[in-house]
């Protein structure tokens, strides 16, 4: 609905609208100046400083307006077009231009850092698409480092991230959807998907949540993040995010949609699984024998991060005798003269690693290094040596740490830091019985999550709905070749990724 | 494509079959096994599995020509109302006294080998949480559930068997069928037990996607289950004799305990074994709190099935209570499936597919 209007012919109005509503806004630079020797009519410029590109502006708009159509004869043109069309024409020599009438639509594009151009007697305003803010241009990726890949990462730029899928996709079914969310904040929302291959029902679930979002501002994707997903309760994501356009690519080649928000440089990848959380854009770079065993390494990896610490309690505090008995005799011997109750010291040392962590992240690069240094090494040590700690709980809390850094994602990872307090606590209380009923809470809640329709714990539950064939890539990643289907989340007319009878040497066919 | 629709998969339904059946017999079936047929338990146990693939075949046929209807409604259709609400009623009393013992019997079990010192109460009442939590969710995420739990018990207890059955002594078998024809078809039947879950299917008909194929994929999770339990016996037979089976309270947790595993560097194997038998016994608890809340609606039509859970749940709860001698369970159970199990399992649905098909009443779907 439209709060402000319609732009009048009557240009003095116009003007003095656009002066009112930018009543104290130093930002905004607006001019009226004539145009032509004898002029021919008024222009009047407005744009934001520095989010308008100001040298684009006065090479192709104000230049041309000001000085060059004094130098053109115009009176071939003027019989043929009114005199506004020939301003349009000759005055603004850039291709992407638009024009409405629209207050709304002007204001809105003004704010997002175009320009509009309003021509004495004309009631529509030329908006000129010149946005050239200040960004810190295409980085590396921090958060999702491979080893073999690129090693570009999204920005806060909307056009920029755009512009990096459609490089590495060259089709015109490569769709960007964008519209704008957030009452203030009026938050650019692109969303990519190759048309064909995503699934319509989920299109229209995503294009609906987004139009059901109302909210003053949207200053990061975690929001959309959050105001979109399934089931608000749950620790898990249940939208993918990444910093990485070939993963975001990647997603999109599968029939998933990728989700750009401006001022974000991570996208959001919908629907997701769990199984995708273990998957890295660099598994299918690499050859597949090293890569399943990686694959397999992190579900390890993922199993220990939420488990340990409660299979150790389990074995040290309740059930002893399940261990040999060297290796109770070592537990008891490290235990010795520490004060607190194994869950305890547990969750305490668990607690100043996290601290530790949160600490070094917020902290500058080197001192963030330091702090992991005093507060792992020096102070672990002299916790243990002090008695304070037994030496197999650090070891525990550390071997916990690295396995889930093993995981490429980090926010499922942060799902399992959180569930794992739940372990360690019914193992605390009721040992190998406490730990099951706990696995098993987790497990319910996972099956009974969904991304967007599709079963969160896909393919391990409710594989068969594909034939089971997304199995192939889940615990393990299987050769190229063989993944000739997209997975679950592509249109089922159109799931087939590879077409080749015979790969390699093709002469062996003969 | 998936929303919250309540339908499972043919596939689902079979992984759900197989824990609800698993949870019932397996520690104790090994000796009633020896029980009643001594060293030919095993064979005996043979014919329970036809008996038990045939009582499949009569559910399921009867359920395949009434897909979208609960129990009490194509009950209702082929015999009139006020029966099939007597009915349902009796299949609700089944399910929460199986309940009841089953609880009384698990927690027993976990006090006896894991939890010493901790009170009954919270042994059950949490155990009965998390299953009313699970089965509060519907059957698409007890469906999921399954699918995952399944490989975590399976998978394990396959290794284990391979290894027990590499260490022991298989001519304690011999001389087979020494044992009257008669006594082992006592057996046979009274092991029938062992598939109690099977009358589940009764009211699974709605849940399901595709009908199609459902005896096929019902007869095979019971044949995958009854083969294994017969490893089973066969190997708890093998590892203590027939005689000293008899004896065993809990013979496969106990044959897990004797035998040595190779490379493990665990002690007390049978506190792993009760891992993989916590998982089965949530899933047959949480499956008789949902199919008989399930039911309890079906009939009464009104409030949230989490409503009727609750009452279910604190039925089954007190009930356990009072079931304080294991003797007394033993006997309850063995009750509970003579009068109440055989006839869902095996009469009832025999007698209603009878009069649907002589009444040739049926909505069988061809897919």
């Amino acid at each position: 609905m439209e709060k402000f209007g319609k732009l009048t012919t009557d240009f003095d109005h116009n003007i003095k609208w656009f002066e009112d509503i930018f009543t104290d806004c130093m930002d905004v630079i607006k001019r009226e100046f004539p145009v032509g020797e004898e002029p021919l009519s008024r222009v009047y410029t407005i744009y934001v400083d520095s989010m308008a590109n100001q040298e684009f502006l006065s090479v192709h708009v104000v230049q041309n307006l000001m000085l060059r159509i004094r130098e053109r004869d115009l009176s071939l043109t003027i019989p043929t077009k009114n005199n506004h069309e020939v301003l349009k024409d000759v005055g603004i020599t850039t291709p992407d231009i638009s024009e409405s009438d629209s207050l709304d639509d002007l204001i809105t594009f003004i704010l997002s850092g175009d320009a509009v151009v309003l021509i004495e007697g004309r009631p529509k305003g030329i908006i000129v698409a010149a946005r050239g803010f200040p960004n810190r241009g295409i980085n590396q990726a921090d958060t999702e480092v491979v080893v073999q890949g690129s090693k570009e990462a999204f920005s806060e730029v909307i056009r920029f991230n755009t512009c990096l899928i459609r490089r590495r996709i060259r089709d015109t079914s490569l769709k960007v959807k964008q519209s704008r969310v957030g009452r203030r904040s009026q938050t650019d929302v692109a969303l990519m998907y190759i048309e064909g291959i995503v699934r319509p029902q989920i299109l229209a679930d995503v294009e609906g949540r987004l139009k059901n979002i109302d909210i003053d501002g949207i200053l990061d994707s975690g929001y959309i993040e959050q105001l979109i997903e399934d089931d608000w309760k749950s620790p898990f994501p249940q939208c993918q995010m990444t910093e990485r356009p070939d993963t975001a690519s990647a997603a999109i080649l599968e029939g998933r949609i990728v989700i750009i928000v401006d001022n974000s440089p991570f996208v959001l990848i919908v629907p997701t699984t769990i199984n995708a959380f273990f998957q890295s854009v660099e598994d299918y770079s690499q050859r597949f024998e090293i890569m399943s065993f990686t694959r397999t390494l992190r579900f390890i990896g993922g199993f220990l991060a939420v488990s340990l610490p409660a299979l150790y309690i389990v074995v040290a505090t309740h059930h002893p005798s399940m261990l040999p008995m060297f290796l109770m005799l070592n537990f008891a011997g490290a235990s010795q003269g520490v004060p607190l109750p194994a869950a305890l010291e547990l969750i305490v040392m668990d607690l100043a690693f996290e601290m530790l962590k949160e600490a070094g992240i917020r902290l500058p690069g080197a001192m963030g290094g330091a702090i992991g240094l005093v507060g792992g090494l020096i102070m672990g040590q002299a916790a243990v040596e002090a008695g304070l700690i037994s030496p197999i709980v650090v070891i525990i809390i550390a071997a916990t740490s690295i396995a889930g850094f093993a995981i490429p994602h980090t926010s499922l990872v942060n799902g399992f830091r959180l569930v794992k307090y739940l372990l360690i606590i019914l193992s605390a209380a009721f040992g190998l019985f406490g730990f099951w009923l706990g696995a098993i809470l987790i497990i319910i809640h996972l099956a009974s999550l969904k991304s967007f329709g599709i079963p969160y714990l896909f393919p391990f539950a409710a594989g068969e709905v594909t034939g089971n064939k997304d199995y192939m890539d889940s615990l393990f990643r299987p050769p190229l070749f063989m993944m000739k289907k997209r997975p679950i989340f592509a249109n089922p007319k159109n799931q087939t990724r590879i077409n080749m009878p015979k790969v390699g040497n093709r002469h062996e066919v003969e | 494509m998936f929303s919250f629709n309540d339908k499972i998969s043919l596939r689902q339904f079979q992984m759900l079959l197989m824990l609800y059946i698993f949870g019932t017999g397996v520690i104790i079936l090994p000796r009633k096994a020896a029980a009643f047929a001594g060293r030919d338990g095993w064979i005996a146990f043979i014919l329970t599995i036809a008996l038990a693939v045939f009582a499949v075949f009569i559910i399921t046929s009867l359920v395949r020509r009434f897909p979208e209807k609960s129990f009490y409604e194509y009950a209702g259709d082929i015999i009139t109302k006020p029966i099939a609400f007597v009915l349902t009623g009796g299949l609700i009393v089944k399910t929460i006294v199986g309940l009841a013992c089953e609880l009384r019997l698990f927690t027993e079990i976990v006090k006896h080998i894991l939890l010493q010192n901790t009170p009954y109460t919270v042994v059950a009442l949490s155990l009965l949480l998390v299953s009313a939590y699970a089965a509060a969710k519907g059957i698409e995420t007890k469906a999921r559930t399954a699918q995952i739990i399944v490989w975590i018990i399976f998978i394990p207890l396959t290794f284990v068997f391979i290894v027990v059955g590499t260490d022991v002594d298989f001519t304690e078998l011999l001389p087979v069928l020494q044992i009257e024809a008669a006594q082992i078809a006592t057996g046979a039947y009274h092991m029938l037990f062992a598939f109690s879950g099977i009358e589940f299917i009764l009211l699974m008909s709605p849940y399901l996607n595709k009908h199609k194929h459902i005896s096929k994929r019902a007869v095979t999770a019971i044949l995958a289950i009854g083969i294994f339990m017969c490893i089973g016996i066969i190997i708890a037979t093998a590892r203590f004799g027939a005689v000293n089976l008899t004896n065993q309270n809990w013979p496969i947790l106990e044959m897990m305990d004797a035998t040595p595993m190779p490379g493990s560097f665990i002690e007390r194997q049978e506190a792993v074994m009760m891992s993989f038998w916590i998982l089965s016994v949530f899933a047959m608890i949480s499956a008789g709190l949902f199919f008989s809340t399930v039911a309890a609606k079906s009939v009464l039509k009104v409030g949230k099935h989490k409503y009727y859970l609750i009452v279910v749940g604190i039925m089954a709860f007190a009930l356990s209570l009072f079931l304080n001698d294991m003797d007394l369970v033993y006997e309850i159970m063995d009750m509970n499936f003579l009068y109440l199990g055989t006839a869902y399992m095996l009469v009832l649905p025999a007698i209603l597919l009878i009069l649907a098909k002589i009444r040739r009443l049926s909505n069988e779907k061809t897919y």
